[in-house]
């Protein structure tokens, strides 16, 4: 990510610009917050709900959220940890209201799709391409906390403290639901013919 | 048999899905229309975030899906979004405007309501007396004011060359909107629903048109 390209920087002293181009500048920054980490909060949230009428909810949500807050954003993290927090949150909470919504259980961790897709392809990218893929259908077998565990630590970049601020959870009980859920995905990912990841 | 870490790296590669069309004017919509987040928490149906506007806001946030019938080649499905009147307090009133997309497509494109640079898109507004066009949040056309531009009594229509990649949405409005104050910034989707709201314009927001 690259927070440069998101420009909240404040003004140097004496140098305030008028309100109407101060509105426009945040407008264009808004603008740029959302082309920047939009895709990155609607896929955690798609991977995560497995919904996307949901997932798009939320991505609006974590939006209308950040620039209501905003200006109150004091910087003690960065940008990017400040809004995957904030979708974190509402994806938590949209669990919770899926799960009172359907009553049902979640999968267990292991209960991974067993099809064997064959990972043919000669070239290179094709086959990567084709590994990540499968690599999304292994996580669809995670529940929705280890899914939301592993994707907060490897694509959001998240330490595990914070992780447990924004999970409500111990930094150790999140290491280790993550230590738990790789194995998982590495069996799953073997019986899809990737036996080195 | 695993090469440390690999795993850990294919994770962090994960491609993003890309998020629906027009999610963005959407986010810039209810932040004009003032919908406050704590009226948008999740809820336990699945609707889209238009539906979840308080009575707090300054303009009565609604939605009412209509899928428009399609023509199999000319057509797409649309889905209107009335922002104000809700559909409830239309009916003590006036109907709300209707809106249509058309894309006349060099190459017609199944599926979602696309488009490709070059294409014409037709929008078709009935018992409205404006039709506005965004880009990213920007107006880039009009009707009445720019070529393209028919009107008749309560119908007005806008043929639109694409000339931009982008996700596109227009606006039809009843009564049109008043003219821009001397000087004001360029017009732009949160300007033009907050002047709307000012004088209780009645307002209908089209499907995403996706230009590729």
């Amino acid at each position: 990510m690259d927070e440069a390209a998101v420009a909240f920087d404040d003004p140097p002293p004496g140098h305030d610009p008028p309100q109407d181009t101060a509105t426009a500048e945040a407008a264009v920054a808004f603008d740029d917050l959302m082309a920047t980490y939009g895709d990155t909060i609607y896929s955690l949230c798609l991977r995560v709900l497995r919904n996307p009428i949901d997932a798009e909810d939320i991505l609006q949500q974590v939006f209308l959220e950040a620039h209501r807050d905003l200006a109150r954003f004091e910087r003690r993290s960065a940008l990017s940890t400040w809004l995957f927090s904030i979708a974190i949150h509402r994806c938590k909470d949209m669990i919770k209201a899926q799960r009172r919504r359907h009553r049902r259980l979640e999968a267990a961790d292991d209960a991974v799709d067993g099809v064997k897709d064959p990972a043919d392809g000669p070239a290179e990218q094709l086959a990567r391409r084709q590994q990540l893929d499968d690599l999304v259908r292994c996580l669809e077998g995670l529940s929705s906390d280890a899914c939301l565990a592993v994707l907060a630590r490897f694509k959001l970049e998240l330490s595990y403290n914070e992780m447990a601020v924004v999970l409500n959870a111990t930094a150790d009980t999140l290491q280790t639901r993550v230590t738990r859920a790789l194995p998982v995905l590495r069996r799953c990912m073997e019986r899809k013919g990737w036996p080195s990841v | 048999v695993s090469e440390p870490n690999k795993l850990e790296e294919l994770l962090a590669h994960l491609p993003d899905s890309r998020a629906p069309a027009g999610w963005q004017d959407r986010v810039r919509a209810a932040i004009a229309a003032g919908t406050p987040v704590s009226d948008i928490r999740p809820q336990p149906s699945r609707r889209p975030l238009w539906i979840a506007g308080g009575s707090a806001l300054a303009v009565a946030v609604a939605i009412a899906i209509y899928v428009v019938t399609r023509d199999p080649v000319a057509y797409d499905p649309v889905a209107d979004v009335v922002i104000y009147p809700t559909p409830t307090q239309a009916n003590n009133g006036p109907s709300p405007p209707a809106i249509a997309v058309k894309v006349q497509a060099h190459e017609p494109m199944a599926g979602a309501l696309a488009a490709s640079v070059g294409d014409t898109v037709v929008i078709t507004a009935e018992r409205a007396d404006e039709l506005r066009v965004y880009r990213a949040g920007a107006l880039i056309a009009r009707c009445p004011g720019d070529a393209g531009c028919h009107m008749g009594a309560g119908h007005v229509e806008l043929s639109h060359v694409v000339t931009a990649r982008g996700a596109l949405s227009a606006i039809a409005f009843r009564p049109a909107l008043p003219a821009e104050p001397p000087a004001s910034p360029p017009a732009s989707l949160d300007a033009d629903l907050a002047r709307a709201a000012e004088v209780r314009s009645q307002m209908v927001l089209s499907a995403s048109i996706e230009v590729q």
